[in-house]
């Protein structure tokens, strides 16, 4: 055996034992996920959402919505915002330099004047060209803001909102007509320590929507919105509720997600530099407190639904997920001291390890590593029962994980009704693991090209898709 | 090789798994839609029931008495009054309170919070002694259910226990805070004790409350919580100062626009701005003009409820700053 | 859904709530105090009916799927048939400003859920006997 093969043999046993490492925690957060549902079902028939949503003292909160060329759903869009079921709350809309006719069509549809907005100069973004209020709805403002991508456009949010919580989502998001009050639900309960929370993000595309509202779930014919459905309820339904569990939820996605106004203006908002945005907020905030010994909670909360489009292009999507890469290196590289520190508790422990590990890294072991096995299979380098092995989990338990996840999806949640429906998504869990997961490490791999040549860009969809699943093993 | 069959086991496993659910989905809508038909079925009883004094209620038995029941538990949730109470007469003479009761001292959790929280939506006064004493039951969600209870049937005993159940911290105060805003004006008395407690975030609580339930002679006693050594404690009080529109509290509120926290500056502004009267005018214009943003804005807005006119010939001078100019464009809106 | 309101005599009520037990019971309630009741289960449907069957009383929910009921009120206001159509608004809310700002949308009159439908039917009958 050559000092090259024993390499390679040596690689590949690694990238065995990443999968197995892998597998391991996906089935403890599977576990983790049983088991909360178990606990959480019965409960929500008593959660009192009726008397949260008749009581003055649940809190008020401002719902920022980023819109760039967003003519065609603004209104819509927005109706369906100001017509959620939460006792006190306002919307603003922030347009961010939208070259088509989102103002014009917001302004048609509210009855919006002018006027002088006077805005805090906590967070500084773009110039505000504008800012329209509504004589028909008191509780509608729109900004008309200098183009300078999502993130500056929230900050410009944050720094106009008026009440002490801001919801953070993207202008196609689709709230649940309850979603607002379940997600606030936690800081109700809590409110000395619960500083965020993190909604549920679904895939809207198939969906029959009408006034703002998801009017019948269903899944699309876009083979790869129908994979993206069940990479989603993996994310969302076992991982971020297991990581909630653990006490080390890493990461609220930007499509659905609120906070503490007055911590995120002493934070100093979004990080306008990153295309993890997200990511690196949620890391920010945990660093901030944890250093600062503050006693808090950042909950996910699985009952609060969003639901967003997703591409259905290779392109697209392709794009998105060497951006989330990117994303990912720039927060892990500005919060690279939470790694493995037990300072930081769970989250340093386990969630920024995870996602240096096994998110960041996963090109390198999960494509690399299945590429090297089965080049040594093939030049009888190693047996056929440590291939089949090495198949079983990298491959295999794909499908069992997924399997899994569908399976809470539909004793927990249940929002596909139709048995085609769930059918397909049971034969898709085949697809995702071969194929999708190779071609996503594949898309991963090429964000590192991206870090390397230093790529600053925003990318034209970078208000698509928002909603970053965890990735699949 | 006994990893691979592992592996495979567990795939056939989940595979199964989703398929029973499939089925077992299947089942479980083709039970609602048959629930859903009974109920559309017994619901001109149920209304017939509701609407009509000594109406005879029908004999049911199973899965329609169940279904009646329910019926009836909403509209009990939606509706006060006699309705209410021949709701209550029905739930107590089918023997419901009296079951739900027992389930309370159940052994099982679950069966005491459905309990616990049935018995609110049976407009039943005789549930209240049992759902007093689940305040002290070891479930929190048992506790909070039956506060939630307590709320729904209006219950002036339960005034004190539940202050005390907020207090110790065995029930969020979100859910005794509601609870009591539905008893009404007869928790006051109890709150204007609570607005002594040692905790700030108690005192808090209270001169919420009593900002919502009081009325104007509440003011006095509150007026002390404005010089409160917590500055939280001092917002609070002015805001509810504001929602009682208590005049007796200008002068103070006025002296607090000068507080060193700027959340009490804006409380104070926002409450003048509720109560009235151009006196305070001039330390509000002061306010919105200079001071940082939350008081400012809340300064302008109080001032143009009071005196519109003051604000829109005030915005155009060169000094008047964002706040005021907001405040004028918003009156013309 | 639709009652009769075909009836000349009968004066003709709107209600309007996504809540169906709360329509039947309103319907049966009102119907059997003398009116004709059109019912609707959203705001647009709410305001479909309203142009329809210009009723001559409009009793609506403030939360309603697609429209809620200040939207609906105001558009029956800016509606030359249905402007000086009365409109009672079903609040479950207990904020500040929601009374008023159902006033300011061109309510007359608003009643705070849970209700009583006794006081709800002695309102209806105030506005129309005053008209």
């Amino acid at each position: 055996m050559s000092l090259l093969e024993a390499a390679l043999v040596a690689f590949s046993v690694a990238s065995f034992v990443y999968f197995v490492i892998i597998d391991v925690l996906y089935l403890l957060l599977t576990g983790l996920a049983w088991n909360d549902l178990r606990g959480t079902i019965w409960r929500r028939r008593y959660l009192g959402l009726d008397e949260a949503f008749a009581s003055p003292l649940t809190p008020g909160i401002s719902v920022l919505v980023p819109a760039f060329n967003e003519e065609a759903g603004i209104v819509e869009s927005v109706r369906s915002l100001l017509a959620l079921r939460y006792p006190q709350h306002e919307v603003i809309v922030v347009n961010d330099g939208s070259n088509d006719g989102t103002i014009t069509a917001l302004v048609a549809a509210f009855d919006l004047v002018p006027v002088r907005q006077a805005l805090r100069e906590g967070i500084p973004t773009a110039r505000i060209r504008a800012a329209y209020a509504s004589r028909s709805h008191p509780d509608l403002l729109v900004l008309d803001k200098e183009n300078a991508g999502r993130s500056d456009a929230i900050n410009a949010g944050v720094n106009a909102a008026r009440h002490p919580y801001v919801c953070m989502i993207d202008a196609d998001s689709v709230l649940e007509h309850d979603a607002l009050l379940r997600i606030a639900k936690p800081l109700l309960d809590h409110p000395e320590s619960v500083v965020a929370a993190g909604g549920t993000v679904r895939v809207a595309n198939g969906c029959e929507i009408d006034h703002g509202q998801v009017q019948s779930v269903r899944l699309g014919h876009s083979r790869l919105a129908t994979i993206q459905t069940l990479e989603y309820i993996r994310a969302f339904l076992v991982a971020r509720v297991g990581w909630g569990r653990l006490d080390a939820l890493g990461l609220i996605s930007g499509a659905f997600g609120i906070f503490d106004r007055s911590l995120l203006q002493t934070v100093g908002g979004l990080w306008t530099g990153t295309v993890g945005e997200d990511l690196e907020l949620t890391l920010r905030l945990h660093r901030h407190l944890r250093e600062r010994d503050e006693p808090y909670r950042v909950v996910f909360v699985d009952d609060a639904v969003c639901w967003t489009e997703v591409p259905e292009d290779f392109a697209t999507l392709g794009g998105q997920r060497r951006r989330w890469q990117r994303g990912l290196y720039e927060a892990l590289r500005r919060h690279r001291v939470m790694i493995g520190n037990p300072r930081y508790g769970p989250i340093g422990l386990v969630s920024a390890v995870y996602f240096a590990v096994f998110e960041f890294l996963s090109p390198i072991f999960a494509l690399l590593g299945l590429l090297v096995s089965v080049g040594l299979y093939a030049f009888g380098s190693v047996s056929t029962g440590y291939f089949v092995s090495f198949l079983a989990v990298s491959i295999g338990m794909g499908v069992v994980l997924s399997t899994l996840a569908l399976a809470i999806d539909q004793v927990g949640y249940g929002r596909y009704e139709r048995r085609r429906d769930v059918a397909r998504l049971l034969a898709y869990t085949v697809l995702e693991s071969v194929g999708y997961h190779q071609l996503h490490n594949v898309w991963r791999f090429l964000g590192y090209v991206d870090i390397t040549r230093g790529k600053t860009d925003w990318g034209v969809q970078r208000r698509r898709g928002l909603a970053r699943p965890a990735p699949p093993t | 090789m006994t990893l691979v069959s592992v592996v495979l086991v567990l795939a056939l496993a989940g595979v199964a798994l989703v398929l029973a659910l499939i089925v077992l989905r299947t089942w479980r809508s083709a039970r609602d839609r048959r629930l859903r038909e009974v109920a559309e079925r017994l619901r001109p009883a149920a209304i017939e029931l509701v609407d009509t004094p000594d109406a005879e209620p029908p004999v049911l038995v199973g899965t329609e008495a169940r279904v009646f029941a329910e019926l009836l538990a909403h509209y009990s949730r939606i509706l006060r009054g006699d309705d209410d109470e021949r709701i209550g007469a029905y739930f107590e003479a089918s023997g419901a309170v009296d079951q739900l009761r027992d389930r309370l001292r159940s052994r099982r959790l679950r069966r005491r919070v459905a309990a616990a929280f049935g018995l609110g939506d049976t407009a039943s006064e005789r549930a209240i002694p049992d759902l007093l004493l689940a305040l002290d039951d070891p479930g929190v969600d048992v506790r909070a259910a039956a506060t939630r209870s307590l709320g729904r049937l209006g219950a002036t005993a339960a005034v004190e226990p539940l202050i005390g159940a907020s207090v110790a911290q065995r029930v969020p105060r979100s859910v005794t805070g509601a609870a009591l805003l539905e008893i009404g004006p007869a928790a006051v008395p109890h709150l204007l004790d609570l607005l002594d407690h040692p905790d700030p975030a108690f005192r808090v609580h209270a001169a919420d409350l009593v900002g919502l339930l009081g009325s104007a002679d509440a003011a006095d006693v509150l007026l002390p919580r404005l010089r409160d050594a917590s500055s939280e404690v001092r917002a609070a009080g002015a805001a509810a100062m504001g929602r009682l529109g208590a005049s007796t509290g200008r002068d103070q509120l006025i002296d607090l626009l000068e507080d060193r926290v700027p959340f009490v500056r804006a409380a104070a502004a926002r409450a003048l701005g509720q109560i009235g009267g151009r006196s305070a005018a001039a330390a509000l214009l002061e306010v919105a003009r200079h001071d940082e943003f939350d008081p400012a804005t809340e300064a302008g807005r109080a001032l143009a409820r009071i005196d519109p006119e003051l604000v829109l010939s005030c915005a155009e001078d060169p000094d008047a700053g964002p706040h005021l100019r907001e405040a004028a464009d918003r009156l013309a809106l | 859904m639709s009652a009769d309101a075909s009836s000349p005599t009968k004066p003709v009520i709107l209600i309007a709530d996504d809540d169906e037990d709360i329509l039947h019971l309103l319907a049966f309630r009102l119907e059997r105090s003398g009116y004709a009741v059109v019912s609707a289960k959203d705001g647009e449907e709410a305001l479909r009916v309203a142009r329809e069957h210009v009723p001559d009383l409009a009793v609506l929910d403030v939360r309603m799927p697609k429209l809620d009921g200040y939207e609906v009120t105001r558009a029956l206001r800016a509606d030359e048939a249905t402007r000086r159509m009365p409109i009672i608004l079903l609040t479950a809310k207990v904020q500040d400003g929601d009374v008023q700002r159902g006033f300011d949308a061109g309510a007359d009159d608003y009643v705070r859920k849970p209700f009583s439908p006794q006081e709800l039917r002695a309102r209806v009958q105030a506005i129309l006997g005053r008209r």
